[in-house]
This record gives structure tokens, C-alpha cells and sequence, in this order.
């Protein structure tokens, strides 16, 4: 618990060491700025430069960049390691699926449910024909099922390794029980087949482009918000909750509401980015709730970096790429190489890449001034 | 209960019969203890008389097996940690308990913020860098105020710790060997700044150090196996034949 992260400060906060002496302002000025200018690059360059199935596949990444914000806020920043985030990932993408099912003229019901004999539509579907709903619930549901088992687990004081088994135990129950609920949700075969959204017909190009371009703007909302959370007084909390809990009650601060409201705002995050993954894959299932997939989850954000938000954004979209190109060539290698990529993270760069490249930007940034000062003497003399 | 001493030095810490035991060991064992407002107490006792044992029962950490602990007159063993924080004691704890990975100047925010509930926290307008900056004068850290605290050396934690106590403005400060570890300018430094705070709060010190009890003394409690074995001044503490043998049976430097 001693463990001292190395700059393990969160985004954006000014240490001497770093050289470049902004002001607070001039940094957000700056930050804002990146920003920017990657959101005009994906949304004008890359379209352009991609063929359409990679710029798809990249829509569908950086839906999962989502979730790996979420992850870090709760991890990088809180040191909740949750293994359950497939579960709200999923719940969004079931909201906005059977949104999408609903698509049909006035009183048939999707196909599946004839299969079992079910007749009339559950109850608790009649909502999701509305579009307002779907899309508050696709962030509610999640928020306020984390919320409810966020409350029961935190206040009971279960931490660390405790709290990261009770979140895998959750996926698993979810995961079974959706797979058996044939009558309700189509069990292990999810919703798929969807066809319109808004009366648009959802595969064609300009919608495809629309919903790419809608999922960089969440990316962009999640960042700031995500941002907005960890900076200032609530931020530093966080990283005191993280770095020792027990310590922070004695300073006054009761952790539990803390700690429920970002796994809330990461569960949430899951389902948003869920419901976009599914609106660009067509078909959400059981297996989003998989264990395997939230471990995957958890394996972007350390890879990229949990000492950044940035680095959860980069660590899901280049790892989904590494396992997309490497499972087209050789499938049965690529679950070797997760392993083998997390072992290295874990053992050689403990703060992911982002972490690593600051390190060493770190270095080279010092370097460069005593090379610079050296200069500066000799040509005096 | 006593009541109208004349002069009246209100009690602002009543001790009762106090006992925690850990599986069967009495870590406490009946003790009576009491402070007045304003007083500067410090408590010394051999290795284990229940010193820490005895923090960790006022500030929530331990909930005792038996006894009653009333502070401003309030129930302190119903309370949680962080409700007895706010009600007002602080405590420093014996190995330096600071955040880390977040600066002097954020570690002291925190502790200053007035309001620690969620929302407060997060939508909150405050103004804290006049406090943090008089903060860090007095405990000398005006120079490192922005370098990870896990990089400071181990006085200088002791002295940030004792600055987040003093943030939190708390009614009674407890403060668990905070000159661990110090350098002997440092001890003076501290004690010093003990006396300065004594001025206009309640001080329980925890010590081993003579050198510095005698600095800083004005009433001694001496702790034995969990409960009272005598109180005084420095020099009657000092002289006391029990507490010399106390010490020189457990080979523990005083
Ligand atoms: N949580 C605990 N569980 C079991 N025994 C404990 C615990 N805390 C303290 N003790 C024991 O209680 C005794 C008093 O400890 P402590 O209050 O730390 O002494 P001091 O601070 O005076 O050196 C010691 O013998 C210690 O081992
Ligand atoms: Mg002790």
C-alpha cells in the first residue's frame, strides 16, 4: 500500500522535473488544443485515408476506448480493479439492441421471440420503442445497477483483491443468466440483425460515417468528464482513496460515496460505449459478459497506461488492433500474445506505455537542456 | 460527574473504565484518563503499554470491549472515523501517513477542504491557497511544495503530517511520536511548534523521547500494561520509583 507510483500524478498537474513551465491555464489552453486537433484528424483525415473496413474496425475501438476510460478512473485513479465491466458494457449494448429490434411496423415483435412461443413483448421491453429512453437508459441502467452493488460492496469496507472477486462472481452470474433467458433476451444468440435506426438504413455509408463520427464524440465527452473528475480537490481524493483508504476517513471523508460515484460514472461509461460497439458490430450477446472479456478490459487500460487517461484511450485501440491484424494471419496465436503483452506490461512497464514515454520524454527533456547549457559554454569561451 | 470547580477548566475528554482486548489480550485494561481544554498531555510508557491502542479508540480505528469514551461530551465509540474527524480530533499517526503520490500542497487542500461530502467536493468554489501557503511556511515546506510526498525525507513527512492535523483545525490534536526519526533541530523545531499550537488547542502527545517530554511537558501520564500507573509533572514522573521500574524492567530506553 506503500507502493509509490512513479509520476503517477494525474493528467495535466505541472511537476518541476517536467521542464515545460505552462501555467495551469496555459496547460488546459494546450491540452484543449491536442484535443482538438486529434478529434479533426479522425474525423476528417482518417476517413479519407483508411479503407472502410479498418475505419470501421477503428469506430469499434475507440467505442471500447469507452469502457477503458471508465476503467481507469476506478483503477488507475480510485484502485478499484473491477473484472465486472463487460456487465454494464453489456446492458448498454442490450438497451440499445433491442432499441434497434424494435424497428418493426406496429404490432409484430421481433423474430426470435416466436421461436419459443412467446406472443407479446415483455413489459419491460414496451420502453425501448422510445428512443429517449433507450438512450437514458443505455447510461442509467448500468450507473444505477453499480451503484446498487457499488453500495453494498463499499460500505461493507471490501477492497483490493475482495472487491475485484466479487466483481468477477457478478459477471458470471449475469453472464448465466442472460444466456438462459431464451423467452426474454434470446439467450446465448443475443439480438442481432438490426437494420434501421431513425428510419435510416444503419449499413449504409453515410450512417456508418454518422455513427463513426458520433462515436468520436463520446470518446471526446467521456475524456472530459473523465478529466473533469480526476483533476482538482474530488481527483486528488480519488488517488488518497487509491494510495490508502483507511487514511483519508481520519482526514475526515467518508470514501463510500466517492467510490460509488465513480463506479457509477465508469459503469455508465461501460454501457455508452456498449451501445455504440453494438451499433457498429450488429449483434450484442451473452458474450460480452464473458470473464475473459472483462479481464481484457482491464488488460487495454494497463497496457496503455493507468497512470493516464490518455493511455486507457490508446492502450484499447491499439491492442484491438494488434489482436485484430494478428488474428486475421494467425488466430490461434493471439491469446499467447495477450498473455505474453501483459506479462511484459506488468513486468517491464509498470505504468504502460504512456507512463514509460513520459519517463523517458522525462529524461531525454533534461538531456537536451544539459546539452543545450554545455553548448551555450562553449561557444562563450 | 465533577462539577462546579470555580475556576471552570471544562473537561473536553472523559475516559471511563476503558478496556480493549485483542483475543483475550488487554491491550487496555480499565483505564481512566481525562484532559481539560486546552491542555498539553503528553503520554509516555514503556513498548506496549497501549499508547496507539489508545489513539486508535479515540479517533474510531478500535472500538473498545468495555468503557466510555465521551468527547465534548459526545459517545466517541458510536462514531465512525470519519465523524469523529469532522466532530474535531485529529491525529497523527506513529509512521508518517501521508498521501504519497499527491504533493505537500495537495495533501494539505485535502485536509483544509471544509466541506468533505461528495458534491461539495466536486462543485465546490474555495479558496484554500492563502491557508496552504501559511500552512507550508509553518512546517517548512515552502521550497518542496510540489514534489510527490513519498519523495520527502522522513522528518519532513512527520512535518507534513503534523501541517494536515493542523489543517483540519480539529478541537484535539493527537499526535503519536511525531519526532520519530527527526534530526535534533528538527525535534527542537517541533516542539516549538507543539508549544505554539498549545496556545489555542488540545494536545495529547505520544513519546519517547526524554529529551523532548521534558521540552514540551507540563502534565505526564505514564502507561503500564494498559492502564494508569501514575500522573504528575516531568520531575515528579521522572522520580517516581514505579515508573523507574517500569522502565528499567522492560530495558526500554524512556
Ligand atoms: N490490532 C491488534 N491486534 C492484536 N494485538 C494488538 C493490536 N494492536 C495492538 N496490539 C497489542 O496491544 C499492545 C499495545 O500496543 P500499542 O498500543 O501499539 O502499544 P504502544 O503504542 O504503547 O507501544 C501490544 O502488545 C500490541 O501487540
Ligand atoms: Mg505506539
Amino acid at each position: 500500500m506503500k507502493v509509490l507510483h512513479s509520476p503517477h500524478t494525474p493528467d495535466g498537474i505541472t511537476t518541476p522535473a517536467q521542464g515545460l513551465d505552462l501555467s495551469p491555464r496555459n496547460k488546459l489552453l494546450l491540452e484543449a488544443g491536442v484535443l482538438m486537433g486529434v478529434l479533426l484528424l479522425l474525423i476528417f483525415v482518417f476517413p479519407a485515408v483508411l479503407s472502410g473496413f479498418r475505419l470501421n474496425l477503428l469506430g469499434r475501438f475507440l467505442a471500447l476506448s469507452i469502457v477503458a476510460l471508465g476503467i481507469d478512473l476506478i483503477w488507475g485513479y480510485t484502485g478499484m480493479l473491477s473484472l465486472g465491466q463487460g456487465v454494464f458494457f453489456a446492458l448498454g449494448g442490450y438497451a440499445l439492441g433491442m432499441h434497434l429490434s424494435l424497428q418493426l411496423p406496429d404490432g409484430r415483435i421481433p423474430e426470435f421471440f416466436s421461436l419459443y412461443g412467446v406472443t407479446e413483448l415483455p413489459w419491460f421491453w414496451r420502453p425501448f420503442y422510445s428512443f429517449s429512453f433507450t438512450a437514458i437508459a443505455i447510461f442509467l441502467i448500468p450507473a444505477l445497477v453499480a451503484s446498487a452493488l457499488g453500495y453494498l460492496v463499499v460500505r461493507n469496507r471490501i477492497r483490493g483483491v475482495y472487491f475485484s472477486i466479487l466483481t468477477q462472481a457478478t459477471t458470471i452470474i449475469f453472464f448465466n443468466f442472460f444466456n438462459g433467458q431464451q423467452r426474454l433476451i434470446n439467450g446465448t444468440n443475443g439480438l442481432t440483425s438490426f437494420t434501421t435506426l431513425f428510419d435510416l438504413n444503419i449499413n449504409s455509408a453515410e450512417m456508418r460515417f454518422a455513427i463513426y463520427v458520433a462515436t468520436i464524440l463520446f470518446v471526446a465527452l467521456a475524456y472530459v468528464l473523465c478529466r473533469y473528475l480526476t483533476s482538482g480537490l474530488f481527483g486528488r481524493i480519488l488517488v488518497a482513496i487509491r494510495d490508502d483508504e483507511p487514511r483519508v476517513r481520519f482526514s475526515g471523508y467518508d470514501p463510500t460515496g466517492f467510490k460509488v460515484l465513480v463506479f457509477a460514472v465508469a459503469a455508465g461509461l461501460a454501457g455508452i460505449a456498449g451501445a455504440l460497439f453494438t451499433l457498429q458490430t450488429g449483434i450484442i450477446s451473452p458474450n460480452a459478459m464473458s470473464v475473459p472479456f472483462s479481464i481484457e478490459m482491464v488488460i487495454w487500460v494497463a497496457v496503455g497506461g493507468r497512470s493516464s487517461l490518455i493511455g486507457a484511450v490508446i492502450g484499447a485501440v491499439l491492442v484491438n488492433f494488434a489482436k485484430s491484424l494478428l488474428s486475421e494471419s494467425f488466430p490461434e496465436i493471439w491469446l499467447f500474445f495477450q498473455g505474453g503483452l501483459f506479462l511484459l506490461v506488468v513486468m517491464v512497464l509498470p505504468d504502460g506505455l504512456v507512463g514509460w514515454v513520459r519517463t523517458q520524454g522525462r529524461q531525454l527533456w533534461i538531456i537536451f537542456q544539459l546539452w543545450r547549457r554545455r553548448l551555450a559554454k562553449t561557444s562563450l569561451a | 460527574m465533577l462539577t462546579a470547580a470555580p475556576i471552570a477548566t471544562r473537561q473536553i475528554l472523559q475516559i471511563q473504565d476503558l478496556t480493549v482486548s485483542f483475543d483475550g489480550f488487554k491491550a487496555l485494561n480499565g483505564l481512566n484518563f481525562s484532559l481539560d481544554e486546552g491542555e498539553l498531555r503528553v503520554v509516555i510508557g514503556p513498548n506496549g503499554a497501549g499508547k496507539t491502542t489508545l489513539l486508535d479508540v479515540l479517533t474510531g480505528k478500535v472500538r473498545p470491549t468495555k468503557g466510555c469514551v465521551l468527547f465534548k461530551g459526545k459517545d466517541l465509540t458510536k462514531l465512525k472515523e470519519h465523524q469523529i474527524s469532522v466532530l474535531g480530533i485529529g491525529r497523527k499517526f506513529q509512521t508518517p501517513r501521508i498521501y504519497q503520490n499527491l504533493n505537500p500542497r495537495e495533501n494539505l487542500e485535502l485536509s483544509l477542504n471544509p466541506h468533505k461530502e461528495v458534491f461539495p467536493t466536486l462543485f465546490g468554489r474555495r479558496d484554500l491557497r492563502d491557508k496552504v501557503d501559511a500552512l507550508l511556511e509553518t512546517i517548512h515546506l515552502v521550497h518542496k511544495d510540489r514534489i510527490p510526498a513519498g519523495l520527502l525525507s522522513h522528518g519532513e513527512k512527520q512535518w507534513l503530517e503534523i501541517g494536515m492535523v493542523i489543517a483540519q483545525d480539529p478541537d484535539l490534536l493527537l499526535l503519536d511520536e511525531c519526532v520519530a526519526g527527526m534530526t535534533d533541530k528538527e525535534t527542537e523545531a517541533t516542539g516549538e511548534l507543539i508549544q505554539s499550537l498549545a496556545k489555542n488547542h488540545t494536545i495529547l502527545v505520544i513519546e519517547h523521547d526524554m529529551v523532548f517530554v521534558r521540552q514540551i511537558a507540563r502534565k505526564v501520564t505514564v502507561l503500564h500494561q494498559g492502564a494508569l500507573l501514575c500522573e504528575g509533572s516531568f520531575e515528579e514522573v521522572k522520580n517516581d520509583p514505579r515508573v523507574i521500574e517500569v522502565y528499567l524492567g522492560s530495558h526500554k530506553r524512556g
